[in-house]
């Protein structure tokens, strides 16, 4: 496993179309064996249902491949979809991998952009 | 008898005559639910009567072991009556005007997407062809309606058709000038975002001169002058950006956001797409149920409504523009058309290669006609699995609060989110479970009694039987995970129409009671009710005639042979409704076995051994007693008779099964 954390910074609403480019993107980074992710969600403005499970796909794609998946920046909407999910505790990074995040070079480079259908 | 075999023409909602009437839908009152709320009372009061009277004067005390099971049979056919009676109390009629003609007018790019979902196990991919052009060629525009094949049997001919197939469809006219269109579009956008470019180092320079002529008080000149005024129009426009090049960066952006949905929608022309989800091996995979569910995550489908079609059940063009205006309400305060909480609309199922007679009985026009209309006006229409649209959201939401029940549990449960985060996985019989839950959730489906897709029915015995005894299973096995009497959130009315089915699948029990009372009165003279006479045809006359009359009015309009056929096989199934519920209790695992499409040929009589035991019982009896009457020994002949005519009523019953038991296609030469 990569000790880099990958940074995604996804940008507008996570709905059904956008969900799926995310899909991807988590894929080719499982792929490419870069399996320490985490999501800033401070440019998601809104996330529905199909957003919501885009995340437990993710998750559940990166926890087979041995790697984690967390969430920072999380707005109260969808602080709230995870809690009714009860999933909230289930995006977190565990205490080991949060010292790589500190001692990583944060990468900018994976800015990517949702376009709003 | 060509006339009684020929199809009524007029059993749905014909859509030639459409009255005109406020607002885009309606609903009624189905026609004649007033006479048969009349008749339904007097039924069941009279029903009551007899019952009092089979309870307090005529229970033979002297053989209970007979009387008390037959007593019980009485009762609960008694209370199935009451549940069916509430269930039909309010049945509606729908009528709306399709997706074009409402008013105000939704215009086509307000038009949601939809994914038509095809599923299919080990069909042959000739037939998915059939239902995958008919998918396609649904009248709906080309962009917003993609057709998914989910082959769950993983076949190499049904991958290579679906790769035919969608290659053929972008050939056709309507796809080519699609793309055209969309080619346009995009060459439009693409000019404009050039044309831009070579605007921004302009637009820096001149808002940086005037930014200077401004800070030096040189604004005399004319040029100036309409310069700053032409600025300032220019901010006017959009005031939220602070100078004209920011304005022109979100234009670019805009615009670049523009040509990649562009770009999408291009992509999107490919319209059949394939989608065999992985099996492996040692893993759950939900049937079914997992089948769409990866379809729903595994993040290749987008669209907004979903349209579930078995592999065999072929879609009438007119179907999304017929079914879809049900999902949006005008908000008059905004003069928009917004989502409601309408969660999925069911149309009838029909079928196309029913032998003469159907022998099988599959027509089901009092299920798919009054039965659905009834639990429609009760809000509680059942989703039966084909020939449906659903609401992704409302699915995925419902999926959702399930799944994270499933994983405060279990956190493995995440492994097969995909198969079981959506449609209710939890059953065999998915569709009624996934009906149950969006139901608890609060969502609304409705009942749309217009054929608009017809499909194959099994054409053997043995099929047929399956299939019957997974919907019986599955139904049952709802009820003892979810009871639908204590399931949250569901409403009264909800509550009785979910009983109601789970209830009469109970039915076995009393139906072999009502059997086998004859067959033991005649080779034992044992009778379960002490008055046989005039005391009992006094009550159980009037009382049997008006459940007749009752159930007539429940079915006008449909063929009497049908009702019959209907009727004849809710009670020879006995053995297979008895075995549901034994298989449900003791726990034995259920498997969801794909009913076969292709008629499997044979003759099934060790299929329906305890059918054939009891019929040929009953004539055993029938002819003993036929024999102690002739030679003068009988005893009560009054007795006899009512005895011999229920057991006819009984035999004619049965011959149903045995029939399509021996029953073959003409050979075709």
């Amino acid at each position: 496993m990569s000790s880099d954390v990958k940074v995604l910074q996804p940008v507008g609403i996570l709905n059904a179309t956008c969900a799926n480019k995310l899909h991807e993107i988590i894929s080719n980074s499982i792929q490419a064996k870069q399996t320490s992710i985490l999501i800033d969600c401070a440019g998601i403005e809104f996330m529905d249902s199909m957003g919501l499970s885009c995340l437990i796909m993710s998750l559940k794609k990166v926890r087979t491949a041995g790697g984690s998946l967390a969430l920072t920046n999380t707005n109260s909407q969808i602080r709230l979809l995870l809690e009714v999910a009860a999933l909230e505790d289930s995006f977190k990074m565990k205490a080991e991998s949060l010292v790589v995040i500190k001692t990583t070079n944060w990468k900018n480079e994976s800015i990517f952009y949702l376009e709003n259908l | 008898m060509t006339i009684l075999t020929s199809k009524p023409p007029s059993l749905y909602t014909s859509n030639k005559k459409l009255s005109v009437f406020p607002g885009n839908s309606r609903s009624f009152l189905r026609r004649r639910t007033m006479l048969f709320r009349y008749f339904a009372e007097i039924n069941l009061l009279l029903g009551f009567w007899y019952l009092q009277w089979r309870v307090c004067h005529s229970l033979n005390y002297d053989a209970l072991w007979l009387a008390v099971p037959l007593l019980l049979a009485e009762i609960y056919s008694y209370i199935g009556g009451v549940l069916f009676t509430l269930g039909m109390w309010r049945p509606i009629e729908r009528e709306t005007k399709p997706l074009e003609q409402m008013s105000p007018a939704l215009p086509v790019s307000d038009w949601p997407t939809v994914d038509g979902f095809i599923t299919c196990y080990n069909e042959s991919a000739t037939m998915v062809e059939t239902t995958a052009r008919a998918a396609l060629a649904i009248d709906y525009p080309v962009t917003k309606l993609i057709v998914y094949i989910l082959d769950d049997g993983n076949s190499p001919q049904m991958r290579e058709m679906a790769q035919r197939l969608c290659l053929e469809d972008m050939q056709s006219p309507l796809l080519r000038a699609a793309a055209k269109q969309i080619q346009t579009e995009l060459q439009e956008l693409i000019d404009r975002l050039e044309t831009l470019q070579l605007l921004i180092p302009d637009t820096h320079a001149a808002e940086k001169f005037l930014a200077t002529a401004i800070a030096h008080n040189q604004t005399e000149s004319l040029g100036t002058r309409f310069l700053q005024n032409f600025h300032q129009l220019l901010l006017l426009k959009e005031q939220k950006h602070a100078t004209v090049q920011a304005q022109v960066q979100a234009e670019q952006e805009r615009l670049k956001q523009a040509i990649l949905q562009k770009q999408t929608e291009l992509s999107g022309l490919a319209r059949c797409r394939y989608i065999a989800r992985p099996k492996p091996a040692g893993k759950p995979h939900h049937a079914k149920a997992g089948n769409i569910n990866y379809a729903i995550f595994a993040g290749e489908t987008t669209g907004k409504f979903i349209i579930t079609l078995d592999a065999d059940h072929i879609p009438k063009p007119q179907f999304l523009k017929h079914v879809l205006p049900y999902f949006v309400t005008y908000n008059s305060w905004n003069g928009k058309y917004e989502s409601n909480r309408i969660a999925l609309v069911q149309t009838p199922q029909d079928f196309s290669n029913l032998p003469p007679g159907d022998p099988y009985g599959h027509q089901a026009h009092l299920f798919y006609g009054p039965i659905q209309q009834g639990k429609d006006g009760l809000n509680s229409a059942f989703y039966t699995g084909t020939n449906a649209v659903l609401r992704r959201e409302a699915i995925v939401n419902t999926g959702l609060k399930y799944f994270a029940q499933a994983y405060a549990q279990d956190e493995t449960s995440l492994e097969e989110f995909d198969l079981i985060g959506g449609v209710s996985s939890s059953s065999i019989t998915e569709d009624m479970n996934t009906a149950m839950r969006l139901h608890a959730a609060g969502w609304q489906s409705i009942y749309h009694n217009e054929l608009l897709a017809i499909g194959l029915a099994p054409d053997d015995l043995s099929s047929t039987l399956q299939q019957r005894l997974r919907w019986a299973q599955g139904t049952i096995q709802v009820m003892t995970q979810e009871n639908p009497l204590t399931k949250p959130g569901l409403s009264f009315w909800q509550r009785l129409q979910y009983f109601q089915t789970m209830y009469s699948y109970f039915s076995g029990f009393a139906m072999a009671v009502f059997l086998i009372c004859p067959i033991v009165f005649f080779f034992t003279g044992t009778v379960p009710v002490t008055a046989y006479g005039n005391d009992f045809v006094r009550h159980f006359l009037p009382a049997f005639i008006f459940n007749r009359v009752t159930f007539l009015i429940i079915g006008w309009g449909i063929p009497a042979r049908e009702l019959w056929r209907s009727e004849q096989y809710a009670l020879s199934l006995f053995p297979l409704f008895i075995q549901a519920v034994w298989s449900v209790i003791s726990k034995r695992s259920i498997h969801f076995k794909v009913t076969p499409k292709e008629r499997q040929s044979g003759i099934y009589f060790n299929l329906i051994k305890p059918q054939i035991i009891i019929f040929g019982f009953t004539i055993l009896g029938m002819s003993w007693s036929l024999g102690l009457f002739i030679l003068g020994q009988l005893s009560d002949p009054l007795v006899y008779l009512i005895n011999a005519g229920w057991s006819i009523y009984n035999l004619s019953l049965l011959w149903s099964v045995i029939g399509a038991a021996m029953w073959q296609p003409k050979s075709t030469k």
